[in-house]
């Protein structure tokens, strides 16, 4: 056997136990399976790395469970130690995203923010005619999809979950998308919206200590 | 409806719901357990174990990045916790007692060989493989846990995990031709 062929019946070997347990990747997989057809020392190997499976399964199936005194000792620390998440982590959990869980994601997100943050000192109104851009945009024309209207919302990083969710069953608004850039588009009403009614219910929705602020969105 | 995924419930944990928890600790702490008890061969030390991990997934659900599945994150947590115990263990110098719950409780291979039973004799000499065999050879076949998750859980290169593997098998088959059962391999 040559050297190139040796080296690579010990990379097809090598990833056999994987394969056995069916966690290879597709490409890798399909790589094994070319070699065991072509080898039948593989295949007896393979037999073997699956006798060692099934028994390590075996022992460890065999090795019982903690005491149900394990799950009381972690249920008083949760107890004792109430998490106070910020308001983004528990609207996410609250609509089910995980944006926030991917770094590069949460560098866009922080970036985004702190223009975001600066562009406070504009009015609202201001903001209106601004020109499009990629992601969310301000925008200069009706800020309503076909299915409704909705505006991005920013909020006050001390707002707690449930004045969030009372301020949004007040407006009979919803969210549907976000954080992106700290800012979470809410769907606030069925039907489509001039320019100067978003920029009415803008200035509505923005007065209240909850939210920092609110931009028209163009539908996405 | 639709079982939640661990992500999502990692994430509802992060925003402080104890239900989440309790659902993501009916999910794992039966597998965390036997991965600790593995390891330190000590159901109490393996009970501390399974509660610090999930006390620190409540502490620490935040910082999950959900580049891994959770439930690689939660082992890898009960490996540091694990290895932390032990070195605190081998500081202290074992006492008798601690020494004696150590103490495999699995046949020799010796006696499984007697009971004339391939199964046993092969389940004696995994646990005797040494403890870094131990686990990857756990990792692999109990968890089903991929090259990369495995490398993540232990924090070694692909490379490293695929020849700790390799390793891990050839010492098997020692114990066990050694212990008279000869599967011609490697």
């Amino acid at each position: 056997m040559t050297r190139d062929r040796r080296e690579e019946a010990d990379a097809i070997e090598a990833l056999l136990p994987w394969y056995a347990a069916g966690t290879l990747d597709p490409g890798e997989a399909k790589r094994v399976e070319e070699a065991l057809a072509r080898r039948p020392d593989l295949r007896a190997s393979l037999e073997i790395a699956r006798e060692d499976r099934d028994e390590t399964i075996a022992l460890n199936e065999a090795l019982g469970a903690p005491g149900t005194d394990v799950w009381t000792r972690v249920l008083a620390v949760a107890q004792a130690e109430p998490r106070k998440p910020s308001l983004k982590a528990r609207l996410a959990a609250l609509v089910g995203l995980g944006a926030e869980r991917h770094p590069g994601r949460l560098a866009w997100a922080a970036a985004a923010a702190a223009i975001v943050i600066a562009l406070q000192a504009a009015t609202i109104l201001s903001l209106l005619p601004a020109a499009k851009g990629p992601g969310y945009q301000t925008a200069s024309q009706a800020s309503a999809t076909p299915e409704g209207a909705s505006v991005l919302v920013s909020f006050a990083p001390d707002a707690r979950l449930d004045q969030v969710g009372l301020w949004l069953q007040q407006h009979h608004a919803s969210i549907v998308e976000g954080p992106r850039g700290g800012m979470y588009r809410v769907r606030v009403g069925d039907k489509s919206l001039t320019k100067d009614q978003v920029a009415a219910l803008a200035a509505e929705l923005a007065a209240t200590p909850l939210v920092h602020m609110v931009l028209p969105a163009t539908g996405e | 409806m639709a079982a939640q995924s661990d992500n999502d419930l990692v994430a509802r944990i992060a925003a402080g719901d104890q239900l989440a928890l309790q659902t993501l600790y009916g999910r794992h702490h039966v597998k965390v357990f036997r991965f600790a008890l593995r390891l330190l061969r000590s159901e109490p030390s393996a009970e501390d174990v399974v509660s610090e991990v999930f006390i620190e997934v409540w502490r620490n659900a935040a910082q999950f990045e959900g580049r891994s599945e959770a439930s690689t994150w939660l082992l890898a947590i009960a490996r540091n916790k694990a290895i932390s115990m032990l070195r605190r263990q081998r500081e202290d110098e074992l006492d008798d007692e601690s020494a004696a719950a150590i103490e495999d409780e699995a046949d020799d291979p010796e006696v499984a060989l007697q009971k004339k039973n391939k199964g046993d004799v092969l389940r004696a000499c995994l646990s005797r493989l040494s403890p870094q065999h131990r686990e990857v050879i756990d990792l692999v076949y109990y968890h089903d846990k991929s090259i990369e998750e495995v490398a993540r859980i232990v924090g070694a290169p692909e490379g490293t995990v695929k020849t700790r593997m390799f390793h891990a098998r050839k010492q098997l088959a020692e114990l066990a031709k050694a212990a008279g059962v000869d599967r011609g391999w490697p």
